[in-house]
């Protein structure tokens, strides 16, 4: 059971292709780490992988089948800015349950707040933030996550505590885990596997 | 209690609404009686009896300004509101559209900013054979540009925001982002279009009507009311033109103040001073 | 090491409220800075670190004089021993105390970088700017080019040509290290680091802790808009037992190259 993508290539600006017919794959339960600079293309890639950026060629199936539209998608993305990933003028429940509704458990696992659900975004923290935004992708639905600098804007307690119930829910439900990141230090303590996205782009050449 | 900024601003604009608002309910109720022809009564000046006087008819000119104010506005109205939907319906089209419909109704845009108003709004309504419908088509028709560009910029700046695309990963198809997302954030760009519209609609009213192309004498809008006095005027009967002129410069402000006003609130960044 | 640094600036009880709308004209105070002690000596790096959130930006915009209209401040910031009114932040702005943004979206995009940073210079303006720009590494050419034609690197240094120059005395550098590449953020580190071995104070605002602790002098971490520590950087070592505040000693455990997870077992959310 794997997402995989083949000989992507795609870019912001035409016949300036970021990604050359790149390949990658995330498999059931996997923690896969992604480390690049800014700018290199990783969080490209992971939109590729997400399904929301759709690339110049090649192709990305899920467990062997195509993309359905308009449910609920089996692969979900974790933005690095969470205040962009919110709509201003919704409550924090709206937002939280535009997917699914989460359970008790699943909130009170990532610490969320009765009082916040009544907040507007403006009004709570971007580590408060985060976790909204993690729940919301964590719906029954979800075969894999792909967190992009997830946690890149957060302090280092706040890290520490998402990635730890992530990591945890995510092994629960063997979700596939691709965390995106920079920071070395940080893969390391996460992931079962670091791809450099540097060597990525030269293999396929 | 006037520290508060916001507070202040919004009871202007409920005042002024109210205002206006009485205006017209008094224009709806407000008996004929003094309407009906007393010739015995005519060209009279203003009064405590006929506080803007009395017209050739001998009708009293309060009433027939204020009823006459009533068809403006209600002709105004429905000429904004033809111009404000068929800009956020065009706006939202562009915005959403593929670059070709995007460019194509750009230069629409900028092809209809171009034009001059009062013309072709002589032009539309002249084609339809006037009245209301001739004056309603022809405000509607010439006034979507602006707002539709303005409309079509929002939608484009927030097509592309991160939840849009969480949104659409969620399951929700793209009739549920117009409504549940997009709409809520234009929604207050649109509302005070349509109301820095409404006084452009009423003066244009006015002034075709005076021309002659717009309502006619069964629909007695301010602008007829005016045209009628211009003939009177050189005898020295002043009142038939200076008051239903002035009431209507005086709405016109207000409709103008209370759309500034509004678009003070629902701006962002100065919404907080 | 010489331990009698002079102290350039000094916060003493720094609050900062802000009054905003909520829903409909309701107001509400939130005051995102409060009772905040900290100060910076000439010829050290004094890190602020602090979540998203805990008010440090605001830190820097107060000592500069550019919050915005809707806040209050209450407390008091001596600037080299005098008191600095609004007054003296706007003479002092610019030529004492140079301001080192977060994004570099603050360069003019439609004006060429090298023009950009000749703008308040005196003198023979040409000069002194292909001087600066040679100072940080870029070329004449360089300035000749506009922001959208240079990398993120490049432009961070623009961003420092552009505040940092002779005479400058304060530095406040807010979150100068994220989305860069490696060796960018090395020279700027280097260069922050240089600044104040020449003598100059500098602030670094910043909430990788990692970077802080590799030039910085002093440590002083804010939350919920106070400060609670301030410590030396050697105090960030081992187990940091050194540290004194519970949080601060967290915040050391917690990141990647320390426990990370391992310390969160059974901590509550904070």
């Amino acid at each position: 059971m794997a997402l995989v993508a083949e000989n992507i290539s795609v870019g912001y600006q035409r016949k300036q292709p970021l990604l050359k017919e790149v390949s990658f794959s995330l498999e059931s339960g996997q923690v896969k780490g992604l480390y690049g600079e800014s700018g290199c293309g990783k969080s490209t890639l992971g939109k590729v992988l997400a399904n929301m950026l759709k690339p110049w060629s090649g192709s990305l199936t899920i467990d062997g089948q195509n993309f359905a539209q308009n449910i609920y998608q089996p692969v979900q993305l974790i933005y690095q800015h969470p205040e962009k990933a919110l709509n201003p003028r919704w409550t924090m429940e709206r937002s939280l349950q535009e997917g699914f509704i989460p359970d008790k458990d699943l909130l009170s696992k990532f610490g969320i707040r009765d009082e916040w659900l009544t907040r507007y975004p403006a009004e709570i923290s971007g580590g408060e933030m985060q976790r909204f935004c993690i729940v919301r992708a964590l719906g029954e639905k979800t075969k894999y996550l792909i967190a992009d600098e997830m946690t890149t804007m957060l302090d280092a307690i706040t890290q520490a505590k998402i990635w730890q119930e992530t990591l945890a829910i995510c092994k629960e439900r063997n979700i596939g885990l691709l965390v995106i990141s920079h920071e070395m230090a940080l893969l390391r303590r996460l992931c079962n596997k670091i791809i450099n996205m540097e060597e990525l782009k030269k293999c396929s050449l | 209690m006037f520290n508060n900024h916001r507070k202040k601003l919004v009871f202007n604009i409920i005042g002024t609404a109210l205002i206006l608002g009485t205006l017209i309910v008094l224009g709806i109720f407000l008996s004929d009686e003094s309407l009906i022809s007393s010739f015995a009564n005519k060209n009279l000046t203003p009064s405590w009896q006929h506080p803007f006087g009395t017209d050739w008819m001998g009708r009293d000119m309060l009433v027939r300004t204020i009823k006459g104010l009533r068809i403006s506005l209600s002709v105004g109205f429905i000429g904004a509101f033809l111009g404000a939907g068929l800009a956020t319906i065009l706006g939202i089209i562009a915005g959403i559209g593929s670059n070709k419909v995007d460019e194509f109704i750009v230069w629409l845009v900028d092809l209809f900013m171009g034009l001059p108003h009062l013309i072709f709004i002589i032009l539309i309504s002249f084609m339809v054979g006037g009245g209301v419908k001739g004056v309603v088509l022809g405000v509607g028709l010439t006034h979507w540009p602006i707002l539709t560009r303005l409309v079509r910029n929002e939608v484009r700046n927030i097509r592309h925001s991160e939840y849009i695309a969480i949104s659409r990963n969620l399951g929700k198809s793209n009739f549920f982002i117009v409504r549940k997302h997009l709409l809520p954030h234009l929604l207050p760009q649109i509302i005070v279009g349509f109301l820095l519209l409404f006084p452009h609609a009423i003066i244009h009213e006015a002034a075709i009507t005076f021309l002659g192309f717009g309502l006619s004498v069964q629909t007695p809008s301010i602008g007829l009311i005016l045209s009628e006095a211009v003939k009177y005027i050189s005898i020295g009967k002043w009142w038939l033109a200076v008051f239903p002129g002035l009431l209507l410069v005086i709405v016109i402000k207000s409709f103008d103040d209370i759309g500034e006003e509004c678009r003070i609130l629902a701006n962002p960044f100065s919404a907080n001073e | 090491m010489n331990t009698k640094k002079k102290e350039i600036l000094h916060v003493e009880g720094l609050s900062i409220s802000f009054r905003q709308y909520t829903h409909g004209w309701q107001q509400r105070t939130i005051t995102p800075i409060k009772a905040l002690n900290i100060n910076v000596r000439a010829g050290e790096v004094h890190a602020v670190i602090g979540a998203s959130g805990s008010g440090k930006s605001l830190l820097a915009h107060a000592i500069l004089g550019i919050l915005p209209a809707n806040s209050q401040c209450n407390g008091y910031i001596f600037y080299k021993g005098q008191l600095l009114t609004e007054q003296r932040k706007e003479t002092l702005r610019g030529r004492k105390i140079a301001f080192v943004p977060q994004s570099v979206n603050y360069l003019d995009p439609l004006m060429k970088v090298g023009r950009q940073i000749s703008l308040g210079l005196n003198g023979n303006k040409k000069l002194q700017a292909n001087k600066l720009l040679k100072a940080y590494g870029l070329t004449k050419i360089d300035g000749q080019k506009y922001p959208y034609e240079l990398s993120g690197g490049m432009l961070r240094r623009v961003l420092f040509a552009t505040s940092v120059r002779e005479g400058i005395e304060l530095i406040i550098a807010d979150e100068p290290t994220p989305g860069i590449h490696q060796e960018a953020l090395q020279a700027v580190l280097k260069e922050l680091r240089l600044l104040a071995d020449n003598g100059a104070a500098v602030m670094m605002i910043t909430h990788d802790i990692k970077s802080a602790l590799t030039i910085g002098d002093r440590v002083t971490v804010m939350r919920e808009g106070t400060a609670i520590e301030t410590s030396s950087v050697s105090a960030f070592s081992g187990e940091g037992n050194k540290l004194q505040h519970p949080y601060t000693k967290m915040l050391w455990l917690s990141i990647p190259e320390n426990q990370f997870i391992n310390c969160q077992e059974d901590q509550p959310w904070l």
